[in-house]
C-alpha cells in the first residue's frame, strides 16, 4: 500500500509520480499533475465529464487506476489547443454554440476527438453514440452534435 | 436590426475558447498553498433530536486540523426575509431532513477528512418524520420548526375580480388536480467553495454562485465581519439553474473551518451529496378550477396549491408568489382566486429552479386549457389565440403588459411545426385503432417575468473602464453561470463604444471590486444588468465624446463610434481610431481616466408577497411551443423527436445565445416531463446518482429543435430585450402532455410521464370504453 | 467517493492470478475493466484489501477461431467484441448486445468477462456509505433484509448484464481456471439465481474465456433492450433470441432474458413446442406468453413486477418478429 513511483505519459510528456494504488487517474491528473481540464463531476462513471483518451480510446479517468495506465498514451483536453489557439474541433464547439457552462465540454470534446480520429466522416448516429456517455445539462446536445459534424466537414 | 454593428449578431461566446480548452477554472480547479480539504457529516435521519456530538476522536485523528459543529455558528440563521430565517450552517439541536449537515472537518487530504467523519459520534433521538406535504399540514402532524405552527412555511391567499360571480356566469367549469414531482437542478459541477480566513476578520471565498451577493451578505452577518472585508470571487460556474443562488452550508463551513484551522479550506460536494441532500424544485399539488364561456373565453381561475417546501423556506415566498402571478398570464383571466401553501416537510429544501414556481402552475393551466378545448369541441390553437394577452393589457391583479407578441408566437410556432398538416383533434382520431407507435402534436403557451423588483437593494450596476489602448473592462456583479450573459453584456458595451466584442473584457465578479448586484435569477441579467451596462457605456462614451469633438472639430452630436473608429457621421473621412481617442483622452489636459458608471432597476413597486397585487417583473416574455411526440402503445414509452419554440423575447441581443437558452430549456423541460424524478422512501432519495435519477442523454432529447425569436422591442428592457432563459422551460411540459393526449387520448396529470403510467392510463381508458359500450342497450 | 487503500497485483499469467486469489482468499477481488468493481469500491460496498488486476495477463484479450468455435478472452473489451469481424459476421447478436452496454467510454473499458460476472444490482445496495447509514444493512451489505422484497429470506438484487442473454441464446460455454485445474461449462450452468452469489465461480476460480459454438449455416439472432434512457442505462429488460438451423427440417430457438432476476434466464420452451423451420404468428405469440409467465420479477426502480413481465412479452415478440422477417 506504499506509494509507487509510476511513469505516466500525458500529452506526450513523461511524468514520474509517487502514487498509492488506490488513486484514480482522475485524481492524479488533477491533484498531482495539474491537468485540471479533466473535470470531476460524478466520480462514478455516470457523466463522462472526466473523459480522457488512452491509446486512442475515450475512457473515464474516474474509474481508471493511475497505476494501471503506465506505458500508455494518455491525452487530456490540454493536448488540444489552448484558449488562444483552439484546435479545429474546439473552435467548432465555440462557433456552433456548443459550450454553455463549459463543465461538460472538455469531456465532450475528447469523446468527439476519439470519434473523429477513428472515423473522420461519421454519420449522425455515430456522433450521437460517441457522446451518449457524456451528460450535458445546459445545451440539449443539438449544438454539440452540430459542432462535431461541423468539425468533421472542416477537417475533410 | 441592421442598425446595430454588434448586437443581434450570432457571435460565439467570449468564454467559449477557454472552456473548450479546459483552462477555464472552476472552484474545484483552484487551490492555495497549505490548503486543507473539508468534508461534511450528514444526518442519517429525516427528523431527529441531536442529543450529543462527540468530536474528540476526530479531532485527534492525525492530519485533522479542524472540526466544527452547529454551536460554532452560535445562533446564526439565514433566509430570504427576516421572518423566514430558518436555515442553519450546521444543524442546531435537531436535524430536519436526511442528509442535513451536522458537522464538518478539515484535514490535510480528502482521505483523512473522510476517515475523520467516521470518527464523529452523534447520538440522535429519532423523531417521527413527515415527508408528505398534505400529511404535514394535517392537525397533529409532527412539528418541524417549533416556531412554525401547522408546518406552514408560506401562505398566500388572494383574490382579484369576483370569482364566484364569474363561475355563476360560466357556461362550463372544470376542476382538476395536477402534480409536479421533485426535480433536481442537474448541474454537472457540484457545489464547491474555497475559503480563506485571515485574522482578525477578513474573508476571501471562491464559490460557485450564480448570485454571489447573497452569500456576501450572509457571510458578513454570520461571521460578524464588515462587508468591505468579505471578498467573494466568482470562478467559472458549471451550471446553476437556481441551485447555486444563495449561501449554503458548504460555504459557511469552508469559512468556519478556515477560521478555526488558520488555513485555506476547500470543500467540493460529491454528486451523491448534491443529489441526495442539496436543494431541488418544489414538488407541487395544484387544484385548478376554471370557468369559461361556451366559446372558450376564460372567465375565472380558482386555484389552490400545496407546495412541498422541505425543511426550510429558502426563496419559497417567491415561488408561491410566482405561481400566483402566472395564473394571470399569458392569457386574459379577469377573475382569479389563489390559495397557496408552502408546507414544511422532513425533506431537503425546495428552492427556485429555472422557471421557479411557474412550471408547475402553467403545466396545470395549459393542460387544463386543452382539456376544456376538447370538452367544448374547440381548437387548441384558436382557444389560445382567443384568450391570449396583448400589448397594453393589465391583469386583474395589476401586472402591466407593455409588449406582447403572444399571437405572433402562436402563428410562428404552428407554422414551423406544420401544425395544419400534423394536427387532427383526438375526437377525430379516436375511432381509428392505435398503431404500435402513436404520434401526436401539442401546443402550449408561456409567459415569464423579466427582472423582479425586489425589496431592499434591487438595481444592477455596471462600471466601464476604457483603457488607453482602446480596450475596455466591464465590471459587473451579474454572473454568468453558463447562460452567456457575460457575452451579451460585453456586446452591449462594444455596440455603444463602437469597439469589437474581443476588445471588451469582463473580469469575474469579485465583491471587493465589482458593484453589488442582486444576482442571476428571475431572468433579470440581460434586461436589468443590460440597462445598467447601457447607461455606463453611454457615460464612458460621453467622456470620450468631449475629446473627440475637440479633435475632430465637430459637434458631439454628429460623431459616431463604430468598428473601432470614431468619425463624423456626414463626413466619415474625418475620423480617428478608437484607440487613439482613448489614448488622447487620458492625456487630455491634466489627464483623466475614462470610467463610465450606470445603475438601473425596475421602477415598479416591490413584489407583494402578501396579496400578489402589482407587477412580478419589469417586463413579460411570451412564447409558444409545439411538441411532436411518439408513444409506444405497448410499452407506454414516450419520445419527443421534435420541438418548436417561438418566443417573444423582446429583442434577440445574440441569437446564438438565445437558441442555446431555448434548447437548454427544452432539455430541462423534457427531463422534468418524462425522465427525472427523485424516488424517495421515508425522506431518503433512492436515486442520488445521475444514472438512477435519469438525467437525459443525447438520445432522450429532441433531435430537432427549432427556435424562433419574435422581437417586440420592449420599452423597458435593454435594447428592447426581455428574457429567453426560463420562459421556454415553462411551456415544454404542457406542450408534451398535450401532444401525448393528441396521440393516445389520455391525460397525464401526474408528472413524470413514466411509461408505466401511460400504459395504465391506456388500459383504464380501454376498460372504461368497454364498460360504456357494455352498459349501452 | 474515493477508494479505500488496497494492495495491487499485476499477475502475468492466469495461474499466477489464481494463486494470488487463493493466497488472499476472502480479502481479494479481481479487476478487469473495473467499471463495475471500482464503482462498488467507491461506494464502499466492496472493500478488497488486495486487488488482482488481470490487465497484464498475457493473451487474455484475444479473440480467436479454434476450429469452428470462437474463443473470446475474458479481457476482450466490449468495443473489441462488437468491432471484431469474427463476431460481427458470425454472431451479430453478441455485437448488438455489447453495443447496448452503457456508452462508448464504458464499452472501451468494460470487458466481456466483467460484463458476464457483473455484480447483481439494487438501489439499496449500490449507494455510498453515508446513504447506507440511514437504514439497516441489506443482505448484500452483510445484513438480514432485502429491501426489494421485504420479508424475504434471500437477496433479490437484479442481474443486469447485457451480453449474458446473447451468450445464453448462442449456447456459449465458459472456461474457468483455478489452482486445482480448469473446467468448461455451459454458460447457463455458470449462473445461479442468487443475488448474493450469482455465479458458480469457486474460490480462487477465474473466468478465462468464452467459447461460442460455430453458428452453422443458418443462424439468426437479435438482442433487444428496453431501458429508461437511450444510453448509459442498464436494461430494465433485455431479450436475446437466436434461431439456429439444425437440419433442413428443424431449427432450434433459444431465448434468454436479463433484468428479471438475480441471474439471466434461459426461457424454456415447452416439450411440445414445434421446433419447426419457420416462426409462425401463433408460435411467436405463444413463445412471448411463455416467456412472460416464466419470469418472476420483483419490484425494482420505478418498475413494477407486472410491467416488467409485460415488457418481456413485448420484447420477445419483437425479437421473434424480427427473426421471422430476417
Ligand atoms: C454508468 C454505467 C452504466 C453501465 N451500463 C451498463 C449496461 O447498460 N449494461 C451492462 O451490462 N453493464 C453496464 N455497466 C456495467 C459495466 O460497465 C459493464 O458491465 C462492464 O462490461 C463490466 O466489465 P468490467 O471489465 O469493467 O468489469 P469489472 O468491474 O472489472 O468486473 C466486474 C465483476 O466481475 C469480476 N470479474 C471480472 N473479470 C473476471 C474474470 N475474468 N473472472 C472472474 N471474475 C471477474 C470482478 O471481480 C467484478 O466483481 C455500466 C456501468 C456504469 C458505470
Ligand atoms: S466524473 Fe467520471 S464519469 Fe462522471
Ligand atoms: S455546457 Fe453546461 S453541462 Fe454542458
Amino acid at each position: 500500500m506504499l506509494d509507487q513511483l509510476i511513469h505516466l505519459k500525458v500529452n506526450g510528456t513523461l511524468h514520474t509520480v509517487a502514487v498509492p494504488p488506490h488513486r484514480t487517474l482522475l485524481e492524479v491528473l488533477r491533484e498531482q499533475l495539474g491537468y485540471t481540464g479533466t473535470k470531476r463531476a460524478c466520480r462514478v462513471g455516470d457523466c463522462g465529464a472526466c473523459t480522457v483518451i488512452i491509446d486512442g480510446k475515450a475512457v473515464l479517468s474516474c474509474l481508471t487506476l493511475a497505476v494501471e495506465v503506465q506505458e500508455k498514451e494518455i491525452l487530456t483536453i490540454e493536448a488540444l489547443g489552448d484558449g488562444d489557439r483552439p484546435d479545429l474541433l474546439q473552435q467548432s464547439f465555440v462557433d456552433c454554440g456548443a459550450v454553455q457552462c463549459g463543465f461538460c465540454t472538455p469531456g465532450m470534446v475528447l469523446s468527439a476527438k476519439a470519434l473523429l480520429d477513428e472515423n473522420p466522416q461519421p454519420e449522425r448516429e455515430e456522433v450521437r453514440r460517441a457522446i451518449a456517455g457524456n451528460l450535458c445539462r445546459c445545451t440539449g446536445y443539438a449544438k454539440i452534435v452540430e459542432a462535431i459534424e461541423d468539425a468533421a466537414t472542416r477537417l475533410s | 436590426m441592421s442598425e446595430y454593428a454588434v448586437l443581434g449578431k450570432r457571435l460565439p461566446r467570449v468564454d467559449g475558447p477557454v472552456k473548450a480548452a479546459g483552462t477555464a477554472r472552476f472552484t474545484d480547479d483552484l487551490s492555495l498553498p497549505g490548503m486543507l480539504h473539508g468534508k461534511i457529516l450528514r444526518s442519517p435521519h429525516a427528523h431527529a433530536r441531536i442529543l450529543r456530538i462527540d468530536t474528540t476522536l476526530a479531532e485527534s485523528h492525525p492530519g485533522v486540523r479542524a472540526v466544527i459543529v452547529g454551536e460554532d455558528f452560535g445562533d446564526y440563521r439565514y433566509g430570504l426575509k427576516p421572518d423566514t430565517r430558518d436555515e442553519y450552517p450546521l444543524a442546531r439541536g435537531k436535524v430536519r431532513y436526511l442528509g442535513e449537515e451536522v458537522a464538518a472537518v478539515a484535514a490535510v487530504d480528502e482521505d483523512t477528512a473522510l476517515e475523520a467523519l467516521e470518527l464523529i459520534q452523534v447520538d440522535y433521538e429519532v423523531l417521527q418524520a413527515v415527508t408528505d406535504p398534505e400529511e404535514a399540514l394535517r392537525e397533529g402532524a409532527p412539528l418541524i420548526h417549533d416556531d412554525k405552527p401547522g408546518n406552514i412555511s408560506v401562505h398566500m391567499k388572494t383574490s382579484f375580480g369576483d370569482v364566484d360571480e364569474a363561475f355563476r356566469q360560466a357556461d362550463y367549469i372544470r376542476e382538476d388536480r395536477f402534480y409536479s414531482q421533485s426535480v433536481l437542478h442537474g448541474f454537472l459541477e457540484p457545489n464547491a467553495a474555497l475559503a480563506l480566513w485571515e485574522a482578525p476578520n477578513r474573508i476571501t471565498i471562491w464559490a460557485s454562485k450564480q448570485s454571489p451577493y447573497f452569500l456576501y451578505r450572509n457571510l458578513s452577518n454570520c461571521f460578524n465581519v464588515p462587508l468591505s472585508n468579505v471578498r467573494l470571487i466568482q470562478p467559472y460556474i458549471g451550471g446553476g439553474f437556481g441551485g447555486k443562488n444563495g449561501g449554503y452550508p458548504v460555504d459557511f463551513c469552508a469559512v468556519m473551518l478556515s477560521k478555526k484551522s488558520g488555513r485555506p479550506v476547500r470543500i467540493v460536494l460529491t454528486m451523491e451529496e448534491v443529489l441526495s441532500s442539496h436543494r431541488r424544485r418544489h414538488p407541487m399539488i395544484v387544484w385548478l378550477k376554471t370557468g369559461v364561456k361556451k366559446d372558450g373565453t376564460l372567465l375565472a381561475h380558482d386555484c389552490r396549491i400545496i407546495a412541498d417546501g422541505g425543511a426550510g423556506t429558502g426563496v419559497g415566498p417567491s415561488t408561491i408568489a410566482n405561481a400566483f402571478y402566472f395564473l394571470n398570464l399569458p392569457y386574459v383571466v379577469p377573475n382569479v382566486r389563489f390559495d397557496g401553501i408552502r408546507a414544511y416537510t422532513n425533506r431537503p429544501i425546495s428552492v427556485a429552479q429555472r422557471g421557479n414556481g411557474i412550471q408547475q402552475i402553467r403545466f396545470a393551466a395549459d393542460v387544463q386549457l386543452d382539456m376544456i378545448a376538447e370538452d367544448l369541441g374547440r381548437d387548441p390553437v384558436e382557444i389560445r389565440e382567443k384568450n391570449g394577452a396583448y400589448t397594453g393589457y393589465k391583469t386583474t391583479s395589476g401586472m402591466h403588459v407593455k409588449s406582447c407578441g403572444l399571437r405572433e408566437t402562436i402563428t410562428e410556432a404552428i407554422r414551423a411545426a406544420e401544425w395544419e398538416t400534423h394536427y387532427r383533434p383526438w375526437r377525430e382520431k379516436m375511432h381509428e385503432p392505435l398503431g404500435r407507435i402513436a404520434t401526436g402534436v401539442g401546443i402550449a403557451c408561456n409567459s415569464f417575468e423579466s427582472g423582479a423588483r425586489l425589496t431592499g437593494h434591487n438595481c444592477c450596476t455596471a462600471v466601464i473602464k476604457v483603457h488607453e489602448d482602446g480596450t475596455v473592462s466591464l465590471l459587473t456583479g451579474s454572473t454568468d453561470s453558463g447562460q452567456g450573459s457575460e457575452t451579451v453584456l460585453a456586446m452591449i458595451v462594444a455596440e455603444v463604444l463602437g469597439t469589437r466584442l474581443e476588445d471588451v473584457f469582463v473580469p469575474q465578479t469579485d465583491s471587493s471590486v465589482t458593484p453589488v448586484d442582486p444576482g442571476s435569477f428571475g431572468s433579470r441579467v440581460s434586461s436589468t444588468a443590460g440597462n445598467a451596462v447601457l447607461i455606463a457605456a453611454k457615460d464612458a462614451k460621453q467622456q470620450l465624446l468631449k475629446v473627440a469633438a475637440e479633435l475632430l472639430k465637430a459637434d458631439p452630436d454628429t460623431i459616431e463610434f463604430r468598428d473601432r473608429k470614431v468619425f463624423v457621421r456626414e463626413a466619415p473621412e474625418r475620423s480617428l481610431r478608437f484607440r487613439d481617442l482613448a489614448r488622447q483622452t487620458v492625456a487630455w489636459g491634466s489627464g483623466t481616466t475614462v470610467i463610465g458608471q450606470g445603475s438601473w432597476g425596475q421602477s415598479i413597486p416591490p413584489l407583494n408577497f402578501e396579496t400578489g397585487e402589482g407587477d412580478a417583473g419589469g417586463a413579460y416574455s411570451f412564447g409558444t411551443q409545439a411538441a411532436w411526440v411518439e408513444v409506444d402503445t405497448r410499452t407506454g414509452k414516450v419520445t419527443v423527436p421534435r420541438m418548436v419554440v417561438a418566443h417573444d423575447l423582446g429583442f434577440a441581443l445574440n441569437p446564438l445565445a438565445v437558441e442555446g437558452q431555448h434548447e437548454g430549456s427544452i432539455a430541462g423541460g423534457v427531463g422534468h416531463t418524462i425522465y427525472e424524478h427523485c424516488v424517495e422512501e421515508n425522506g431518503q432519495n433512492l436515486t442520488p446518482n445521475l444514472t438512477a435519477y435519469g438525467l437525459p442523454t443525447v438520445y432522450d432529447l429532441p433531435e430537432e429543435m427549432v427556435s424562433l425569436s419574435i422581437e417586440t422591442i420592449d420599452p423597458v428592457g435593454a435594447f428592447g430585450a426581455k428574457e429567453s432563459g426560463e420562459g421556454t422551460q415553462v411551456s415544454t411540459i404542457p406542450a408534451i402532455v398535450n401532444a401525448i393526449h393528441n396521440a393516445i387520448g389520455v391525460w397525464i396529470t401526474d408528472l413524470p410521464v413514466t411509461p408505466e403510467k401511460v400504459l395504465k392510463a391506456l388500459r383504464d381508458k380501454k376498460a372504461q370504453a368497454r364498460a360504456t359500450t357494455e352498459g349501452q342497450p | 467517493m474515493r477508494l479505500k487503500k488496497f494492495e495491487h497485483f499485476e499477475p502475468r499469467t492466469l495461474s499466477e492470478a489464481c494463486q494470488l486469489l487463493k493466497e488472499h482468499a476472502g480479502k481479494a477481488a479481481v479487476i478487469a475493466g473495473g467499471t463495475d468493481l471500482v464503482v462498488r469500491m467507491k461506494y464502499g460496498v466492496t472493500t478488497p484489501e488486495y486487488l488482482i488486476n488481470l490487465k497484464k495477463v498475457e493473451g487474455l484479450s484475444s479473440i480467436n477461431l479454434v476450429g469452428e468455435n470462437l474463443h473470446l478472452g475474458a479481457l476482450a473489451t466490449l468495443t473489441q467484441v462488437r468491432c471484431s469481424d469474427l463476431v460481427r459476421e458470425r454472431y451479430p447478436v453478441l455485437a448488438e448486445s455489447a453495443l447496448a452496454v452503457s456508452a462508448a467510454q464504458l464499452q472501451n473499458m468494460g470487458t466481456i468477462g466483467g460484463n458476464i460476472c457483473l455484480e447483481p444490482r439494487c438501489w439499496y445496495f449500490q449507494q455510498g456509505s453515508s446513504w447506507r447509514q440511514a437504514r439497516a444493512d441489506c443482505f448484500k451489505n452483510g445484513g438480514a433484509v432485502c429491501y426489494m422484497a421485504k420479508g424475504s429470506t434471500r437477496c433479490y438484487a437484479l442481474y443486469c448484464g447485457d451480453t449474458a442473454p446473447a451468450l445464453l441464446a448462442l449456447g456459449a460455454k465458459v472456461r474457468l481456471v483455478s489452482p486445482c485445474g480448469e473446467r468448461t461449462v455451459p454458460i447457463e450452468e455458470f449462473f445461479v439465481d442468487n443475488g448474493m452469489r450469482h455465479t458458480d465461480l469457486q474460490p480462487a476460480e477465474l473466468l478465462a474465456e468464452v467459447i461460442l459454438p460455430g453458428p452453422g449455416a443458418g443462424q439468426h439472432g437479435t438482442y433487444l433492450k428496453y431501458r429508461k434512457r437511450g444510453a448509459l442505462d442498464f436494461p430494465i429488460v433485455g431479450v436475446a433470441a437466436v434461431i439456429t438451423k439444425e437440419s433442413t427440417a428443424a431449427s432450434r430457438l433459444r431465448i434468454a432474458v436479463t433484468g428479471v432476476g438475480s441471474s439471466p434466464l434461459l426461457v424454456v420452451p415447452p416439450a411440445d413446442f414445434p421446433a419447426g423451420s419457420g416462426l409462425t404468428h401463433e408460435m411467436i405469440n405463444r413463445m412471448a406468453e411463455i416467456a412472460r409467465k416464466q419470469v418472476k420479477p420483483v419490484s425494482h426502480m420505478e418498475v413494477s413486477p407486472s410491467y416488467r413481465k409485460e415488457l418481456v412479452g413485448v420484447l420477445v415478440r419483437d425479437a421473434l418478429e424480427k427473426l421471422a422477417g430476417a
